[in-house]
């Protein structure tokens, strides 16, 4: 992964507009939250709250969960903390609360038992951290693995110890193949050190 | 910040980003060539960390521009085209009459051209140093600290062969005792040109009236 480039930008934008919440346009890398999962993973739901109306219609999912998913799910996740709260004439609404803070809230009126399960499925299994647009489907935590370049990395050290211009370092490197003349000068003066093959 | 730089690798971020001052030598180089080379140095385009908003370039010296080449007959074919936008101020000059007249413009142009058409080619092209011969002021030879290598291989002259390196070279022709060389061989004056006298063509006659 390359290091973040670092611009001198010109200000091409106010700096009033820079502080604008564009969540739904967040870019980033993927990532865990505290390095879950590189030693030890946690379940990251620690809290979901599921918020129901006994009688009306739009709770009908809900309540049929209730009476048979839920409490294979809160035995199956120990580390998640499971609330139920009914209410009349309410919105039946999931809030799901995760380890580093972060809340999702989810509307369910009108969701069927599986589509409930599949959503809450997916709410266990998503950690706290938002959703953004990957900017690459990989994430390295080392930053270079040859090393970060720099200009002398790949200069002749020789020319530390003469006066430059010298026109030692003037002459562009060897091709791999010798030229006609190259090819004679080394057959009359009798040239072993140069190998290349014509 | 992101992630906070030690005092001990700060060090690592001002290299990085440091500006260099390279030095090349054009005698012998074909112009065209020799100003791609030098605009991917200006414009820093040689470095990985390159971006068009980080002004990465570098500076390059350019030193025996006077014996810069072109190939082939482009000194006497190639014209430049100079336009001022006022009325009579458009002109086309060979290449051969600009670097008599400054021996330093014709790479300043390729350079330029080679920089791409936009605006930050003219922010660059500051950076480009350019002297006829290998005599520059001192405190640009003291930036100096990198050396490019040139793109054209320098042939060798017939004057820096040595009397033992002709010797030991093999003859391929065996030359008679009273042989006199080409270059060797006096020069014999033509004279002066004189232009043909017109003669009519003969019309082909049979003989016959």
């Amino acid at each position: 992964m390359p290091a973040k480039v670092r611009v001198d930008r010109l200000k091409t934008v106010y700096a009033a507009a820079k502080s604008i919440n564009f969540g739904f346009r967040a870019t980033d890398y993927p990532s865990a939250p505290f390095q879950n999962g590189v030693s030890a993973f946690s379940p990251q739901l620690h809290r979901i709250t599921l918020r129901f109306c006994k009688q009306s219609e739009s709770s009908v999912g809900v309540r049929n969960f209730i009476d048979n998913g839920l409490v294979d799910f809160a035995r199956e996740n120990p580390t998640c903390a499971v609330y139920v709260v009914p209410g009349r004439q309410c919105t039946p609404t999931v809030r799901a609360e995760y380890a580093n803070g972060r809340m999702v809230h989810m509307n369910v009126t009108n969701l069927t038992y599986e589509q409930l399960s599949r959503h809450i499925n997916y709410l266990r299994t998503r950690s706290g951290l938002p959703q953004v647009k990957y900017i690459a489907r990989q994430t390295a935590q080392c930053k270079s693995i040859q090393g970060m370049w720099s200009p002398v990395l790949f200069r002749d050290p020789k020319q530390n110890a003469v006066e430059l211009p010298n026109p030692e370092f003037s002459p562009p490197p060897r091709k791999n193949q010798p030229t006609a003349t190259e090819y004679i000068m080394n057959q009359v003066y009798g040239n072993l050190e140069d190998d290349r093959k014509c | 910040m992101a992630s906070p730089i030690s005092r001990f690798n700060r060090v690592n971020q001002w290299l990085l980003f440091a500006r260099q001052w390279s030095v090349i030598d054009a005698a012998h180089q074909d112009a065209k060539e020799l100003g791609v080379k030098v605009a991917r140095h200006l414009s820093g385009k040689h470095k990985p960390i390159w971006h068009p908003e980080t002004d990465c370039g570098d500076h390059v010296v350019v030193i025996n521009c006077k014996d810069v080449a072109m190939h082939g007959f482009d000194w006497k074919h190639t014209l430049y085209h100079f336009d001022k936008l006022y009325p009579k101020a458009r002109d086309d000059i060979y290449a051969w009459q600009i670097h008599e007249h400054d021996p330093c413009r014709i790479l300043w142009i390729t350079t330029y051209r080679a920089l791409g058409n936009n605006l930050i080619r003219r922010s660059h092209i500051e950076r480009l140093h350019l002297f006829p011969d290998e005599d520059m002021p001192e405190f640009v030879k003291k930036n100096i600290g990198n050396q490019l290598k040139q793109i054209i291989p320098v042939a060798r002259k017939s004057t820096e062969y040595t009397e033992e390196e002709r010797a030991k070279f093999p003859r391929i022709v065996k030359f008679p005792e009273d042989h006199i060389l080409d270059w060797h061989a006096p020069i014999v004056d033509p004279g002066a040109w004189k232009k043909p006298r017109y003669r009519k063509p003969k019309k082909l006659t049979t003989g016959k009236k």
